[in-house]
């Protein structure tokens, strides 16, 4: 068992509840991969720093798991598909941090 | 080559008129600031206004810490939080 980061941006025109959905559906994913979601992170709507097929802005949200390589891979095939997913990145990590991190707590604040 | 280099040490030692203070690694020592690719405010100082990452040997990071540096802001740009051109 290891632990991960996963970070994905999302469209800019999903809704709170089509993103809910998405980390649900990523939550049942990981769960058939014998991998837990230990926790979820929202950054928010954010500006990109450059285009990104066509989109300048997006919702960042971050997965932490606990699981193995196996899962993350699965993972990474489904963002691939999903549409709706317009970049990602996977982590590896010593321990899961379930403080917010800067970004998260910049979200909340506005 | 070695004569050069030892004309070089006296003439930073010794003659210049002003004195500068050695820099030192931001990222090691007592105070040290934890290296993260979400951390784009300090990730910032080490990038040109071309968006470049600086040499260690201007920003004086550590070898170690230079490599974790490259790394985190390679990070950033993956995840459009910082840019790869400016």
């Amino acid at each position: 068992m290891a632990f991960y980061e996963s970070i994905f941006i999302a469209r800019q025109e999903l809704g709170e509840k089509e993103i809910e959905k998405t980390i649900e559906s990523f939550k049942g994913i990981l769960e058939k991969n014998s991998a837990d979601l230990v926790d979820t992170e929202l950054w928010g709507l954010r500006n990109l720093a450059y285009k990104i097929e066509k989109n300048k802005k997006g919702h960042y949200v971050v997965l932490k798991i606990s699981g193995n390589g196996e899962a993350i891979h699965e993972l990474e095939r489904n963002m691939r598909i999903d549409e709706n997913i317009i970049r990602y990145l996977s982590i590896k990590t010593d321990i899961i941090n379930t403080e917010p991190s800067i970004l998260a707590k910049k979200a909340q604040e506005g | 080559m070695q004569k050069d280099r030892k004309n070089e040490d006296n003439d930073s030692s010794g003659s210049k008129p002003f004195f500068r203070r050695k820099k030192t690694c931001p990222f090691s020592g007592p105070e040290a600031i934890a290296i993260d690719f979400r951390d784009t405010r300090t990730l910032n100082k080490f990038i040109s206004e071309r968006g470049k990452i600086i040499p260690a040997r201007i920003s004086a990071v550590s070898a170690p810490k230079q490599r974790k540096l490259a790394q985190a802001i390679k990070r950033a740009r993956i995840l459009a939080l910082m840019p790869y051109l400016a």
